[in-house]
C-alpha cells in the first residue's frame, strides 16, 4: 500500500466538506467584519476606521429616511409575498382541474425568467405619463390619465403589481408539482363518496400540500427582501423617499458614498430583520435533508 | 366545469402576454415613434445594437463571469455536497454545515455588499473578471451545494454500496461514481445559476466601473434609467436580444424546469 493511499483512508470524512466551507467561512468573515466596523465611522479610501461606538446605530434608529426605507421593504415583503401565494395557489388549483394545462404552463412561465431590466422597460413604457399603453387605453374610453410611478401614494403598489406579475409563476409552478403528487385513489375514494371538486380542492389536495406550500412561502418571503434591481431600476426609490428601501440605502449611502462604517451598521440590522424568515426555513430544510 | 376553468386560465394567459406583447411592439417602433402597434414597424432598432451599439460585447462579458463563477462553486461545492449528502459526519458537524449553507443562500445579499467590495478592493479585485466571479459566489456557491445536496440525496445509495465492496475508496468513489451520476445535477445547477445572474445588477454594477467589461445587465439599466429615454425602440430591442439565451436555456430544460426548480423542497 503507497503512502498516499494510506494518507487518503486516514482522512476523516469532514475532509470532504473543507471546500465549500473555505467558500463560506469567507461570507462568515464578511458578517463578523460587518458587525465590527457598525462600531466605526470609516470612510474607504478617505479616512482610517474610527470607533465610535453605538453612533452608527443611534443615528439609523433616527434617521427619517433610513426608518422609512425599513418599513418600505417590510411593507413589500409582507404584501408582495402573500399576494403572490394566494395568487399562484388558485391558479396552480385552475392548472390541476384544466385538461390543457400543457398549453398554458410554457407561457405563463415566462415572466419568471425575465430580468428585471426587461420588466423595467415594459412597466415604465406601460405607465408612461405621456404616451404610455394603459394612458392610451384610459384616455380612449374617456377616463383621466394616471401617473402611478411619480405618486408617492401609488409608486410602491406599482412596483409591489411588477413583482406579482413577474413571482406568481414560481408559486404555480412549485405548488402545481405539490399537487400532482397527491395519490389519485385519495381523490378517487373522496369522489365516490360525492365530494366536488372545489370540495375536493379545499378539503383534500391542498390539505396535503400544506408543507410544499409552507416551503414555497417561506422562499418567497425571503427572495422578497431582494427587489434591488427592480426598485432601483423603475423608480430608484423616489418619488421622495416613497419606495426607499434598506438595499438601495445600503447601496446608495455605503458603496456610492464609500461609507463603510455606515453601511456595515445597515447590514446588521437588514440580517437581523432576514434572520425571522431564514430560521423557519433553515429548521425545515434541517428536517428534510437529515438521514 | 372543465371549459369554465379555461376560459378563466386564458384572461390570466393575457395578463401575461400582453405586457410582454407590447415589448415586442416597442422594439418594432422607428424611432421618434410611439403609437401601439406600430405603424411603420422596423428591425432597424436590432440592426443598431448589434452593429453600432456592440452589446454583444456586454453579453459576452455576462457569460464569462457566470461560467467563471459556476465553475469555482461548483469545484467547491461536489465534495461538500457529497459529504453533507453521503459520507458519516458528526452531527454537529452537518448541522454547522447545512447551517451555514442555508444562511448564505438566504441571506439578501445586500447585506454583504460592503464587506465583499471592501475586500475585493483591498485585493485590487475590483474591475476584473476574478474579482466579479468571485463576489458572484455570494450567489452561486451555497446555490449550488444545495442544488447537488438535494440531488445526492435522491440518487440510490445502491450503486455506491457496490462500489465500497469492491474497495473503492471515498475519492474514488467521489471521482468514478458521483461525479458521472450527478452530472443531471451539475446541468440543472448551472442553468437555474445562469438564469439567477442573467439578471444580476448590484454586484456586477459595483465591482465593475470600466465600460469594456460591464455586464449585459448594467448596460441596460443605464439605459433605462436615464432621465430622458429617447429611443424606446433600441432599448427594447436590446432588452429582448439580452432575454434570448434565458429563453434558449429554459427550452432547453423545458420539461424539467419545475423539478429543478422545486429541487430540495420535499413535501
Amino acid at each position: 500500500m503507497s503512502f498516499l493511499t494510506k494518507i487518503r483512508r486516514k482522512t476523516p470524512n469532514e475532509f470532504f466538506l473543507i471546500p465549500g466551507l473555505i467558500g463560506l467561512g469567507i461570507f462568515v468573515f464578511a458578517i463578523c467584519y460587518s458587525i465590527y466596523m457598525s462600531f466605526y465611522r470609516y470612510k474607504l479610501g478617505f479616512m482610517q476606521p474610527n470607533y465610535v461606538g453605538l453612533t452608527n446605530y443611534s443615528m439609523l434608529l433616527h434617521d427619517p429616511v433610513f426608518t422609512t426605507a425599513v418599513k418600505n421593504t417590510l411593507f413589500f415583503v409582507a404584501i408582495a409575498s402573500t399576494s403572490e401565494l394566494l395568487y399562484g395557489i388558485f391558479l396552480a388549483v385552475l392548472l390541476y382541474w384544466s385538461n390543457k394545462r400543457y398549453l398554458f404552463i410554457p407561457f405563463l412561465i415566462v415572466p419568471m425568467i425575465l430580468p428585471a431590466v426587461n420588466l423595467v422597460v415594459i412597466w415604465r413604457f406601460l405607465f408612461h405619463p405621456d404616451y404610455g399603453f394603459v394612458n392610451q387605453i384610459l384616455t380612449s374610453i374617456g377616463l383621466s390619465a394616471i401617473n402611478p410611478l411619480n405618486n408617492p401614494k401609488w409608486a410602491m403598489p406599482t412596483i409591489i403589481l411588477m413583482d406579482i406579475w413577474q413571482m406568481t409563476p414560481f408559486v404555480m409552478i412549485i405548488v402545481l408539482a405539490g399537487l400532482s403528487t397527491v395519490p389519485p385513489e385519495v381523490l378517487t375514494a373522496a369522489r365516490i363518496d360525492g365530494a366536488r371538486k372545489f370540495q375536493l380542492t379545499l378539503k383534500i389536495l391542498l390539505p396535503m400540500t400544506k408543507n410544499v406550500i409552507l416551503a414555497v412561502f417561506l422562499l418567497r418571503l425571503i427572495d422578497a427582501f431582494r427587489i434591488f434591481a427592480k426598485v432601483y431600476l423603475l423608480t430608484r426609490g423616489g418619488p421622495g423617499v416613497a419606495t426607499e428601501t434598506i438595499e438601495l440605502q445600503i447601496y446608495n449611502r455605503a458603496l456610492r458614498g464609500l461609507e463603510i462604517g455606515l453601511g456595515s451598521t445597515m447590514s446588521v440590522i437588514f440580517i437581523l430583520i432576514s434572520l425571522v424568515v431564514i430560521i423557519p426555513y433553515t429548521i425545515m430544510v434541517l428536517k428534510n435533508w437529515r438521514r | 366545469m372543465a371549459s369554465l376553468i379555461n376560459v378563466f386560465l386564458i384572461v390570466v394567459l393575457l395578463t401575461v402576454l400582453v405586457p410582454l406583447g407590447v415589448l415586442v411592439m416597442i422594439s418594432l417602433l422607428p424611432p421618434g415613434e410611439w403609437s401601439i402597434p406600430p405603424k411603420s414597424p422596423t428591425l432597424d432598432n436590432f440592426v443598431y445594437v448589434f452593429k453600432e451599439f456592440r452589446f454583444y460585447r456586454n453579453m459576452l462579458n455576462t457569460f464569462l463571469f457566470i461560467g467563471l463563477a459556476i465553475l469555482i462553486s461548483l469545484v467547491l461545492a461536489l465534495p461538500t455536497a457529497y459529504a453533507i449528502a453521503r459520507l458519516q459526519i458528526k452531527y454537529y458537524v452537518w448541522v454547522f454545515t447545512v447551517v451555514l449553507v442555508i444562511l448564505v443562500k438566504s441571506l439578501p445579499p445586500g447585506s454583504l455588499l460592503v464587506p465583499v467590495y471592501e475586500l475585493l478592493w483591498k485585493l485590487r479585485l475590483t474591475n476584473t473578471v476574478l474579482g466579479v466571479a468571485l463576489s458572484y459566489q455570494v450567489y452561486t456557491l451555497p446555490f449550488v451545494i444545495w442544488i447537488l445536496t438535494s440531488f445526492l440525496l435522491d440518487l440510490p445509495r445502491e450503486v455506491e454500496t457496490a462500489a465500497r465492496i469492491d474497495g473503492a475508496g471515498r475519492f474514488a468513489r467521489l471521482r468514478h461514481i458521483i461525479f458521472p451520476l450527478s452530472i443531471p445535477g451539475i446541468i440543472s445547477a448551472v442553468i437555474l445559476g445562469f438564469l439567477n445572474l442573467w439578471n444580476e445588477y448590484m454586484y456586477s454594477s459595483v465591482i465593475v466601473s470600466s465600460r469594456n467589461l460591464q455586464t449585459a445587465a448594467v448596460v441596460l439599466g443605464q439605459l433605462v434609467t436615464s432621465e430622458y429615454v429617447y429611443d424606446w425602440g433600441i432599448l427594447a430591442s436590446a432588452n429582448i436580444i439580452s432575454v434570448l439565451p434565458a429563453i434558449f436555456f429554459v427550452s432547453f430544460v423545458q420539461k424539467n424546469i419545475s423539478k429543478a426548480i422545486t429541487g430540495g423542497i420535499k413535501g
